[in-house]
């Protein structure tokens, strides 16, 4: 249901005057992200933990609580009060919040509000003033390669240890 | 693109409120009066050390320090740069320590970024490192 195509968009004319929308200053600021209209939201107060955790939306994802383990949508957006500890995987990524571990979408947009530490692997990258990066930053030569794994039953969590219990194993299998 | 759906919406809006708007390449003359310039033709090996703004049109094999450097889009610097402020249209290879970083649109930049404050366009072509210090002129190399 949240992706009912409206058949009345071709023959709706562009918008012609000020493109820039209503909100648009309050974001600047970092003080508010956009609360989309469809797709799904984890509330900022839900604090979701796991190992080998996957959360995987088809289309939108907002999450502005705290999530550890990988996160796969479409689209993807850290709210200023989210972070999320491992990877994500999308096709578009906004950063309001924090996010320690990986990035791994075509285009990767780092709001003043972010905070990011880790590796970004993008195709499009734009960071505001006043956002904090520190890691490794690589320009995919394929896109395909950014593209998201949306289906659960393809993944063969074998291959590809998330980042995070990657490196919780990594510590406990070295005790000497 | 009409938005109907809230993904667009979020979209546009992403885009205006990054600020990070593709700007070109236009130094007003007044501006730079007083800037040290590298012409288009120059190419340059070793230290370079101006108080006050530098302009590079040319090639530089050099570490740099200067208070403000503006990377032309045709320019290419592969060293040490050490500055208060840096804008980037060109190609910058090497390490970075500046209290602001601008990474322009069409421009490369394969280096390791010391930093306070960050701005990189959409369209800039960046690999490397990044790291954000309270003070990154602090921890910049020596110079001989």
């Amino acid at each position: 249901m949240f992706n009912q195509q409206r058949t009345e968009t071709d023959t709706l004319p562009e918008p012609k005057n000020d493109p820039v929308p209503l909100h648009a200053e309050a974001m600047v600021s970092g003080s508010a992200a956009p609360l989309s209209t469809t797709g799904s939201v984890i509330g900022s107060d839900l604090m979701i933990l796991g190992e080998r955790l996957q959360i995987i939306s088809q289309d939108v994802l907002q999450i502005d609580g705290d999530v550890q383990g990988d996160v796969s949508g479409r689209r993807v957006t850290i709210g200023p009060d989210g972070s999320v500890t491992g990877t994500i995987s999308s096709e578009h990524v906004d950063v309001f919040g924090g996010i320690r571990g990986a990035v791994r979408a075509g285009e990767v947009v780092l709001h003043p509000s972010s905070h990011v530490d880790g590796e970004i692997v993008h195709q499009s990258l734009s960071v505001a003033a006043g956002a904090s990066f520190e890691g490794r930053v690589r320009r995919a030569k394929d896109k395909d390669e950014l593209t998201p794994d949306l289906n659960p039953q393809a993944r063969k969590p074998e291959d590809k240890a998330p980042l995070v219990t990657s490196l919780l194993s990594e510590s406990t299998e070295h005790p000497h | 693109m009409v938005s109907v759906d809230g993904t667009s919406h979020i979209r546009d809006v992403a885009q205006y409120a990054v600020v990070a708007r593709r700007t070109t390449y236009a130094p007003t003359k007044n501006e730079n009066a007083q800037a040290f310039v590298v012409g288009p033709h120059v190419s340059l090996t070793g230290i370079l050390k101006v108080n006050g703004e530098i302009r590079i049109e040319g090639r530089l094999e050099a570490d740099i320090r200067c208070h403000t450097l503006l990377v032309a889009p045709e320019a290419q610097i592969d060293g040490v740069i050490v500055a208060d402020r840096i804008e980037i249209y060109g190609v910058v290879k090497g390490e970075v320590y500046c209290n602001r970083v601008v990474v322009k649109d069409n421009s490369r930049v394969e280096a390791e970024l010391n930093y306070r404050s960050l701005e990189l366009e959409p369209g800039a072509f960046f690999e490397g490192r990044s790291r954000r210090y309270s003070n990154p002129i602090e921890i910049s190399p020596a110079f001989d």
